[in-house]
């Protein structure tokens, strides 16, 4: 059981590792260098945040 | 979880350690013996050693969680190839044209608006030659996420296109990353290219090079197990390695041509910009 829990959080790892990164290399600086265009700039990964959420979610369900 | 043979295991542990080694050694030169490669001084925010170390733990802590994922997906073997080829193939590239910049970029005129050189790194606790472990860290797990997501969403498609994709989703985050990380108060780098066309204020080069490096890298990294069933593990890393390094001068030698044809065909600097950025 203790197994399957943790194999199933592993699955979640790569698209938790980019989440992390967008937010640590991404956002918090953005909002850090005061520049709002900077943070809004940030919508233009939006279409690689939607693939890591489908990866996680398909990932976790297998 | 896969498990490996002996040797598979032998052949990884010395792959990390040799990493290692080769980042204890780049550091020491860095910090201790700047002149020896005429390291940039810069004076920017969050440069001092106990800061530049704690920020080096978040790249350290990501790649773990891709790295622990793929060794349990693909074994240590196969983990450990992509750790560290992603790790010296990136830094590699990187390190090419940082120094190819500090070095030789008067010869081939690509001189920019007064100052000459490509770009350069101005923090970082540990380093790769002159750069730091962060950028190779970030690109094996940027490069792990984007290649896996696709993986998992289109797990029928060709080994080609998956790399393809995997490269478009990195270059589209890059597209970000890069205006906020050489933004005030950051400079993680500093541009010095001449690169006519830009986008968000980034020389297109570096789009281009984060595109091929990731797409070649994946593409290639799908043969390794080809490799394995004819030769052994040692000699199938080295083999993957040494085509992984004609790749990183094919992509240099494309990105001067690149930077050669552009100078010659485009007089004014065009920024495809965003809010002014």
């Amino acid at each position: 059981m203790r197994g399957y829990i943790v194999q199933r959080l592993v699955s979640l790892f790569p698209a938790l590792a980019f989440m992390l990164f967008w937010l640590a290399g991404g956002l918090l600086p953005a909002i850090v260098s005061g520049r709002a265009e900077l943070v809004v700039l940030g919508a233009v990964t939006l279409p690689v945040v939607a693939v890591m959420i489908m990866s996680a979610v398909r990932s976790y369900r297998r | 979880m896969k498990t490996n043979s002996a040797p598979e295991n032998r052949t990884a542990w010395m792959l990390l350690a040799l990493m290692a080694f080769s980042v204890i050694a780049s550091s020491v030169i860095h910090h201790c013996f700047p002149s020896l490669l005429q390291v940039r001084s810069e004076a920017v925010a969050f440069s001092r050693y106990p800061v530049m170390f704690l920020l080096d733990l978040i790249p350290i802590v990501l790649a773990w969680l891709c790295f622990e994922h793929a060794r349990r997906t693909m074994g240590f073997y196969q983990a450990s190839v992509f750790l560290g080829g992603s790790f010296f193939f990136t830094g590699l590239v990187e390190n090419i044209w940082v120094l190819f910049g500090r070095f030789m970029i008067g010869t081939v005129s690509l001189v920019a608006d007064g100052a000459s050189g490509t770009y350069y790194y101005t923090r970082g606790f540990f380093w790769w030659i002159e750069t730091p472990i962060l950028i190779c860290l970030a690109w094996f797990f940027l490069a792990y996420s984007c290649v896996y997501a696709v993986h998992v969403i289109a797990p029928k498609l060709p080994a080609v296109l998956r790399a393809a994709l995997g490269g478009i989703l990195a270059v589209i985050f890059d597209l970000w990353l890069d205006p906020v990380q050489v933004s005030a108060p950051w400079k993680s780098w500093v541009w010095l290219s001449n690169d006519h066309i830009r986008i968000f204020s980034i020389p297109l080069s570096n789009f281009i090079g984060w595109f091929l490096m990731v797409f070649v890298f994946a593409w290639f990294f799908e043969r390794l197990p080809r490799f394995r069933e004819r030769f052994s593990p040692g000699v199938s890393a080295f083999l993957f390695y040494l085509s992984l390094l004609g790749l990183a001068f094919g992509i240099f030698l494309v990105q001067i041509a690149y930077g050669l044809i552009t100078m010659r065909l485009i007089d004014t600097t065009m920024n495809l910009t965003c809010g002014g950025i």
